[in-house]
């Protein structure tokens, strides 16, 4: 979901109205496009939190998560006091515990599916297209950043940090989003591709 | 107040699941109210990618990747994502060193500083000239990238070319030889044969070993190179309890190391008999 045009998540339960949605954009931030970007963030954090957790679906879980803070809104809706990412933890803990579990019920002896190949050619032209759309400026800074291993690695960073006015942990934030960047275009370009073949 | 080292040593212990649960509460509190922790938390998520693909965690550190970090196939392809970009990165786009991104000035910008300030006395135009200027500068740029894309290429096509042709492993004794990229072990140590291409510079190798993943799993620096009748060979001594049977690669970096030298890469198998 963009956060310029908020609509349903599909991961969303079928149970709810357009308006319950909006509902919960309301209660993240007045302006729709900031309560979206918010939106996506927990959603981002919930994951996170249940994977170092150890749960044992962690995507389904923060949706499910999300669901049930959507129902319980109408009543907390304008009661509740305090960041709606502290409720939304919360809530997230309890989903964990009871899919934990669940988990322990046994399952029956299933063969292993076979793995799937990944096509590692593929991954790499779509990669090498991608990172030709790059901006110039993130690509050089990928390659600077990664460049190295070692002492030449810290140097480099070092250096580089120094250059563009940024501490160690900027510098890192600033690699990583470019990192997210491509890796979604990678995604798209795989999927497009699988799509092509179909 | 924790120093960055051990601020960011905390962010591991959180990501490797090693955190009891008051300890963890804290953490995670934080993350959901702090947007710019949690940014730092998926930053340090990938550089404890890059560590374990480098072969830098320690031995607990890489049982509870492999164990718990890795567990979520998400997790597995943000591995699969890394190791080809890393290898993006480092064989096709080295940079030179000194040219670093920022606030660096090359050779034109500095004429074109000059020729501003030359501009400024004559009291020419100075707008329209500077936008000439940076046009003729963006033109400039847009070749100079085109060129090193070119020479990119066909450093790959080259190195393909090598690689295809010449790229042939033999195990020594007491290791027997099953099929071209086949072979068996059964008592260490155990040496593969690498044949160089001809015309290789270079008297000695940095070889590096990686599991399927990319994972460097032994590294050995220079290596010399010998002479076997009329071919240029690397031997690589393989600790055999290091090196569980699998796929392999080996990545060889003349030594001393040349940032823009291309690695030689070999793929073999090891197999029990």
């Amino acid at each position: 979901m963009s956060s310029s045009g908020a609509r349903i998540p599909e991961s969303m339960s079928r149970d709810f109205q357009p308006e319950d949605f909006e509902r919960l954009l309301l209660w993240l931030d007045k302006d729709r496009a900031k309560a979206a970007a918010r939106y996506e963030e927990i959603r981002s954090k919930l994951i996170m939190v249940l994977r170092v957790r150890d749960c044992p679906f962690p995507e389904d879980e923060a949706d499910e998560t999300i669901d049930r803070v959507m129902r319980k809104l109408p009543e907390i809706f304008g009661t509740y006091v305090g960041a709606p990412e502290a409720y939304f933890y919360g809530v997230a803990i309890k989903v964990c515990q009871e899919y934990k579990r669940k988990k322990t019920v046994p399952l029956p002896d299933m063969p292993l599916p076979a793995p799937v190949p990944s096509n590692k050619e593929v991954q790499y032209d779509c990669l090498e297209k991608c990172m030709n759309q790059l901006p110039a400026s993130n690509r050089d800074l990928l390659t600077a950043y990664y460049q190295f291993d070692g002492t030449k690695k810290i140097e480099t960073r070092n250096e580089l940090a120094k250059r563009l006015g940024l501490t160690g942990s900027g510098l890192r934030v600033r690699a990583h989003r470019i990192r997210q960047e491509l890796q979604r275009c990678v995604g798209e370009c795989l999927e497009s591709r699988e799509q092509r073949i179909q | 107040m924790h120093s960055p080292l051990q601020h960011e040593d905390e962010i591991v212990r959180y990501l490797l699941g090693e955190m009891e649960e008051p300890e963890l509460v804290v953490i995670e509190n934080r993350l959901m109210s702090d947007s710019d922790f949690f940014a730092e938390i998926r930053a340090l998520e990938d550089e404890l990618i890059d560590s374990y693909l480098n072969g830098e965690l320690s031995g607990l550190q890489e049982k509870r990747f492999r164990e718990h970090f890795l567990r979520t196939p998400a997790r597995q392809q943000q591995l699969e994502f890394a190791q080809a970009l890393r290898k993006n990165l480092r064989e096709n786009r080295p940079t030179p060193a000194g040219e670093l991104p920022g606030k660096s000035h090359t050779a034109a910008s500095w004429i074109i500083a000059a020729l501003l300030v030359l501009c400024s006395i004559e009291g020419l135009f100075v707008g329209r000239f500077m936008a000439d200027l940076r046009r003729a500068e963006q033109h400039a740029t847009e070749l100079n990238r085109k060129l090193q894309d070119k020479d990119a290429e066909r450093e790959r096509e080259k190195k393909n070319s090598l690689v295809s042709s010449t790229v042939h492993i033999v195990a020594l004794q007491p290791v027997t030889r099953a099929k071209a990229k086949e072979i068996s072990r059964d008592a260490a140590p155990l040496f593969l044969e690498l044949q160089l291409p001809g015309g290789e510079p270079g008297n000695s190798f940095d070889v590096e070993i990686q599991d399927q993943y990319g994972k460097k799993v032994a590294q050995l620096n220079n290596v010399p190179v010998a002479a076997v009748d009329t071919t240029q060979v690397v031997f690589v001594p393989l600790p055999a309890d290091l090196v569980p049977d699998g796929d392999f690669n080996a990545v060889l970096r003349s030594h001393p190391a040349a940032s823009v030298a291309t690695p030689l890469r070999y793929s073999f198998r090891l197999v029990r008999p």
